[in-house]
Formats: structure tokens, C-alpha cells, sequence
């Protein structure tokens, strides 16, 4: 099967969210012909999930509050991440935050201050010891991404819109490049570099109700567990407290005001005082878990959710809120969602989990490298506010300095993987016969979410993963293939959702493989069939790998 | 409430070929936002129509601007029934000055490397 070969590039970034960008950044930096490779378009402000990310960027500065500093700032990711965090690669979220921020604002990235010309203003948000949380309105995100585009491309980092990465291309034990299908021209190509950075973000979108933008299902993952490396703790995932859940079109839509207001069961009441917990002070992995209880006891609202309640805000308050984007963008539509009451519910939100990487974001991969998201250890059990976007630019700088290193010491020479991995790839995703199974994955993709919502949300046990299980395996064993690219099908996003069906199952079933595994509920991770932290659990966590001879996920459990 | 609406959706096979309109006719829920009728057609009764494959569910990415009955913005940000015309029709064209790459994607100018 043809497939252009493109050499051009010594590094090549796959995903361009907030760490992606700032891996290209770092790569060209240090010297490194660089290119991006994302799915969508070559825009400022389309960059994954980091676009969408409504309010803070976590940095110890110290501003409000000189007591703060990264040692401080490292207990507390430490203290909501239970012991399941990777120490090391905490200590660098905690130590680097900081300084990656305020070089950004030197690129032009701004943030809200405290009058104009004022310092950085910071508030203070749940699970934090002081304020940390930096911001630019609700749309802290979207003006990352702008200014990290902004400052990547006017430095030459080389954008390649319309890019979906296939798979990884690993021959004698290290990487080689990567395989694309390229959306616009519907043709293979064959990206063959010093090295690969996966940035491609997490795996919410394998639930059906979810937070994130479209695209962000665990690509990364799946590409890295098919080359043989290991997943970490990826029975942690975040779902955040607040989503609508009607009317259809909305769901999903983040309504991170609810700390805020009072949410309120079918009947009125303001429930989480039953829980001892409190909207606007408590971290997410409780009040998720305190709003599922309540919707399964019965007095959830008729589209399984709560509501949410402004009435006893003060006026000033909702003043200030209503000045929000995302406030004028429901209202936009015809919402009052200061003064009605709106549905919520906890959705999928930030994986936590992710791909196994060292202190240098390599993985265990010669010339393979992760960051941000798709990267599993820094946060452990749950993820505070703010960590997220942090997250993207320490370890975005780290995977590219890093790549841009062996890159430059690993000459180009013999890097061409061989034809007959290549055509075993192809063969592996494409038929030269053309079936045409494009809409019956696209069903399946469907199906695993609402799997995923069923049986692996929020409230798990053994008997509802174990359901998941079979459903997942029932479903996996039909077997697919796609029309070859042949340049006609240009811009065809529903091909590229059929062809996520491989990833989606596959990460899916690892999820439920390492929830099922960890008999314990710790964090996000919440068993109703052993609902208590087990101490023979501490300091550990549980490593997915595919087994080679069966192309299955297994689990194992590592003890620090 | 259900309504009837008329959908004249600019239509370019690539960035070289000439444009034209192709009319889908849907009953649908009105305050659904424009944006989602498109996928609406795109996922019910056309699979050839290419929209931009990115939003971000809170009206600030700009993925979806285009011009609709001849104003440009975005069309997740407005509901069928205010977007609708008295002649029961919306018109949805890709915004004013970008190149137009394949019906109601358009790339960036400068930099759109393909």
C-alpha cells in the first residue's frame, strides 16, 4: 500500500494541546527540526482540551500568600494523591510550575492581575493550602493556547494540521517514526524522526457523558500500549463534579460555577451537608462520589443529576458571574442559568493515568516521549484544580528538551523502519479489498461510552466491571477494516472516528482491567464493594502492559 | 418546539472547485444550536457534508464561525429558532476571508500547511 515518506523533521509532536506546544517549543529551542502533527485545524485557539480549560493555572508563587513555596505546594498534590503519585515527577510539577508560567507571560500569554500593571491576582481553590490559582477569566486555557501557538509558530516550529496519528512505528527497540493518515489529502504518511512526542491528551472521551472536546479518547495510550509500552493508574479517572446533563445538546457542558451556588436533590434539600461536605471547599473525587450516592439513592433529578442553585448567592457575586463567557455563551442560547435551575452531574473529565514515563519523560522506548495528559504518575488518585494546565508546560518543556537531546545524538542514519512493519502496520487498520465498515464502528465507539458510563463511572464494583468485561469483549470480537486512503475521502472526520474504535476498546479495557485489580477505593478510584483505603494498597500502583501473545491488556502491581 | 427549517449549506468539494448550495430540509428541535443542526445533517442525512471537526462546548473557540443569512458568527452560539428567517430557511456560508478548503472547513491563510 503507497505511503508518502516525510524526513524532514528531528522531532516530531504528536498532539497540539498546551503540551504539545510546549514540547515543540523546547525541542526547536534546543535545536531540533520540529514539527507538530494535530487532528484539527491549524488554529490558535483549537488546541485539545487545554482550549477549553475554564479557570487556573496552579503556580506557588507566593503572591498573596508568602508562606507558599513548591515544598508546600508538593504536599498538598501529595496529600489528594494518596500515595498512588510518582513522587518524582510531583516534585518536578511543584518545583517547575511557577517558572514555566512566568515565562509564558514573557511570550505574551496574559493573565488577570491585580490592577493594571499589578501583580499576578491569585484566589485560592479547593485542596489548596494557599491561593495558587492563576487565571484570565474563565478562558485561562484558550489564551495558552493562543499565545503558546502564537509564540511556536512566528519561532518556526512547523504545524501539520489534519494529521491523525495511526500508530507508533517501534523496530529494534526504539522508535522510528510514526504512521498518519492525512485528513485533507486522505493519504498514509510515513513520519520517520530522531523522535516521537506523544502529547495527544487523555482518555475522557471513552465516556459518554464527558467534559472534553471531541478527539480526546485515548489515542496516545492506545498507540503506546501497541508498541509494547506500560500504562500507569489508569483506574484514576477524574470526573468533575458539575456537568449539565439537559437538555441533550448541552450535555456534558462544564458548569464549574456550582461552588458557587447549592446543589440541591429532587426534593430541595442541599444534600452534601449529609455528607459532611461542602461545594466549594471540598476536592473533586468527593463531591463527585457524595453526588453519584445521592442520584443512585433515588433523588436525583429525571435526567440523573442534581440541580444547581443561585438563589442564596450574594448579589455581588452573581454580578461577577454573569459577566462569564461561559455564562453569556447558555444564555446565548436561551438559558437563565443564574436564575434557573440547571441539571448537573458529575462527567468524565481528566485521566489521570496515563503512559509510564521516568523524570526525563521518556518512556521505556528509546526516543519515545510523553507528556501532559496522556501521561499518568504526577497526580496520583486525584488531580487539584489547576494541576492540569501546570501539568502541560513542566512536562511539555521536559519531553522536548529531552527528545531534542537524542535526536541531536542519534544520527538519522538506518532510522527508515523496514517496508514489512510498515505494510503489517497498514494491514493492521486498512484492507485493499475496501470493506466499508465506517458507520457500524462508529456505533461501537458509541456503545463502549455508554459501556463506559454504565458500568465504569464514578461508583464501581467488581460485578459492574466484570460486566463491563464482557461487553467490552463481546464487542471487540468483530473485526473491521476501512477502505485504503485513496485521496478521494478528504475531510472525512467520520473515517477517523471509525478508525478510533481499535483505541477506544483497547483503552477501555484497560481501565476496567486495573479498576478490577485494585480491590480498594482510594481517591477517584471508588469501589462500593470495598469502599475503604486497604494499607497493603499504599505507595502502590497498578501497571497495564498489552500481552504480546494475545493482544490483551494485563495488569500487575508495582510497590514503591 | 419542533420546527421546520430549510438548511442552504454552502458546498465546495476542495480548495480548487467552484461552490454551491445544496438545501436539506429538517424537523427539529429550535433551540438547538445551529452547529448542531449541521451535525445533525451531517450525521443523519448527509456524511459528505466536512465541518470543522473541533469545538469547544462553551462558545469561545471560533471553530465554528461562519456566516449565517449573512452575518457572520458563531454558529454554536445561536439557537435554530433565532437564526431561523421568516422564509423558514437558514443560509450558512464559511466566514468571510479564509481560504476554503472543503465545503465549511477553512484553513488559516498563511499557515496552513496540508
Amino acid at each position: 500500500m503507497k505511503y508518502e515518506i516525510i524526513g524532514d523533521f528531528d522531532v516530531i509532536v504528536i498532539g497540539m494541546g498546551g503540551a504539545g506546544l510546549r514540547a515543540a517549543i523546547a525541542s526547536h529551542d534546543a535545536g531540533a527540526r520540529t514539527a507538530i502533527l494535530t487532528m484539527g485545524d491549524n488554529s490558535p485557539t483549537q488546541c485539545g482540551a487545554t482550549t477549553t480549560a475554564e479557570y487556573s493555572y496552579s503556580a506557588p508563587l507566593a503572591i498573596a500568600d508568602p508562606r507558599d513555596n513548591a515544598d508546600v505546594f508538593l504536599d498538598d498534590i501529595s496529600k489528594v494523591g494518596l500515595g498512588v503519585n510518582d513522587p518524582q515527577l510531583s516534585a518536578l510539577l511543584a518545583e517547575h510550575a511557577s517558572s514555566r508560567l512566568l515565562e509564558m507571560r514573557s511570550w505574551g500569554v496574559r493573565f488577570d492581575l491585580k490592577q493594571p500593571g499589578g501583580l499576578l491576582q491569585q484566589n485560592r481553590l479547593a485542596g489548596h493550602s494557599y491561593p495558587r490559582a492563576v487565571h484570565f477569566d474563565y478562558a485561562t486555557g484558550r489564551e495558552m493556547a493562543r499565545g503558546l501557538h502564537r509564540h511556536a509558530v512566528a519561532k518556526g516550529v512547523q504545524v501539520l494540521p489534519y494529521r491523525f496519528a495511526l500508530d507508533l512505528v517501534v523496530e529494534d527497540g526504539r522508535s522510528k517514526g510514526v504512521l498518519v493518515l492525512n485528513i485533507a489529502r486522505d493519504r498514509l504518511e510515513l513520519f520517520t524522526g530522531g523522535a516521537v512526542v506523544l502529547a495527544t491528551g487523555g482518555a475522557s472521551g471513552i465516556w459518554d457523558l464527558n467534559s472534553n472536546p471531541p478527539g480526546i479518547d485515548g489515542d496516545g495510550m492506545a498507540m503506546a500500549l501497541r508498541a509494547g509500552v506500560e500504562l500507569v493508574d489508569m483506574e484514576f479517572q477524574q470526573f468533575f463534579p458539575a456537568c449539565l446533563v439537559a437538555p441533550p445538546f448541552l450535555r456534558g457542558t462544564n458548569f464549574p460555577f456550582f461552588s458557587r451556588g447549592m446543589l440541591l436533590n429532587s426534593g430541595g434539600e442541599a444534600f452534601l451537608k449529609n455528607y459532611g461536605l461542602d461545594e466549594g471547599r471540598d476536592v473533586r473525587d468527593v463531591l463527585a462520589i457524595a453526588i453519584c450516592k445521592e442520584i443512585e439513592a433515588g433523588r436525583g433529578t429525571p435526567n440523573d443529576g442534581v440541580f444547581v442553585d443561585f438563589t442564596r448567592t450574594p448579589r455581588e457575586v452573581l454580578k461577577e458571574l454573569a459577566q462569564n463567557s461561559k455564562i453569556r455563551y447558555l444564555r446565548d442560547l436561551g438559558f437563565r442559568p443564574l436564575e434557573d435551575q440547571m441539571e448537573i452531574a458529575p462527567s468524565a473529565h481528566f485521566t489521570m493515568g496515563g503512559i509510564l514515563i521516568d523524570a526525563a519523560a521518556k518512556t521505556t522506548i528509546p526516543g519515545l516521549y510523553a507528556c501532559g495528559e496522556v501521561c499518568g504518575g504526577c497526580h496520583g488518585a486525584n488531580r487539584l484544580a489547576g494541576n492540569a494546565l501546570a501539568e502541560t508546560q513542566v512536562f511539555g518543556n521536559i519531553a522536548g528538551v529531552n527528545a531534542a537531546d537524542y535526536a541531536n545524538c542519534n544520527s538519522q542514519r538506518d532510522a527508515e523502519p523496514s517496508t514489512d512493519l510498515v505494510a503489517t502496520l497498514i494491514e493492521g487498520v486498512f484492507d485493499e479489498r475496501g470493506a466499508k465498515d465506517i458507520s457500524k464502528a462508529i456505533d461501537d465507539v458509541k456503545r463502549i461510552r455508554v459501556i463506559m458510563d454504565k458500568n465504569v463511572k464514578v461508583i464501581r464494583d467488581e460485578d459492574s466491571l466484570k460486566e463491563a468485561e464482557r461487553q467490552l469483549a463481546e464487542l471487540a470480537e468483530k473485526e473491521f477494516s476501512f477502505d485504503k486512503p485513496s485521496g478521494n475521502a478528504t475531510f472525512d472526520y467520520g473515517k477517523i472516528e471509525a478508525l478510533k474504535r481499535r483505541n477506544t476498546i483497547l483503552v477501555a479495557k484497560t481501565v476496567v482491567a486495573s479498576a478490577l485489580c485494585r480491590d480498594e477505593s482510594r481517591g477517584a478510584h471508588y469501589r462500593q464493594d470495598c469502599p475503604r483505603c486497604k494499607e497493603e494498597w499504599d505507595y502502590c500502583n497498578v501497571v497495564a502492559k498489552v500481552d504480546p501473545a494475545s493482544g490483551e491488556p494485563a495488569t500487575y502491581v508495582q510497590q514503591r | 418546539m419542533k420546527k421546520k427549517a430549510l438548511f442552504e449549506v454552502y458546498r465546495q468539494d476542495n480548495k480548487d472547485a467552484g461552490g454551491y448550495f445544496k438545501e436539506y430540509l429538517l424537523v427539529i428541535d429550535d433551540s438547538i444550536s445551529v452547529y448542531d443542526a449541521l451535525w445533525t445533517i451531517r450525521n443523519e442525512l448527509d456524511a459528505s457534508l466536512a465541518l470543522p471537526y473541533f469545538r469547544c462546548r462553551k462558545g469561545v473557540c471560533g471553530s465554528c464561525l461562519m456566516r449565517i443569512n449573512g452575518v457572520q458568527r458563531l454558529a454554536c452560539r445561536i439557537p435554530v429558532r433565532k437564526a431561523l428567517g421568516e422564509d423558514g430557511v437558514i443560509r450558512v456560508t464559511p466566514p468571510k476571508g479564509r481560504p476554503i478548503l472543503k465545503d465549511l472547513i477553512t484553513g488559516w491563510g498563511d499557515h496552513d500547511e496540508v
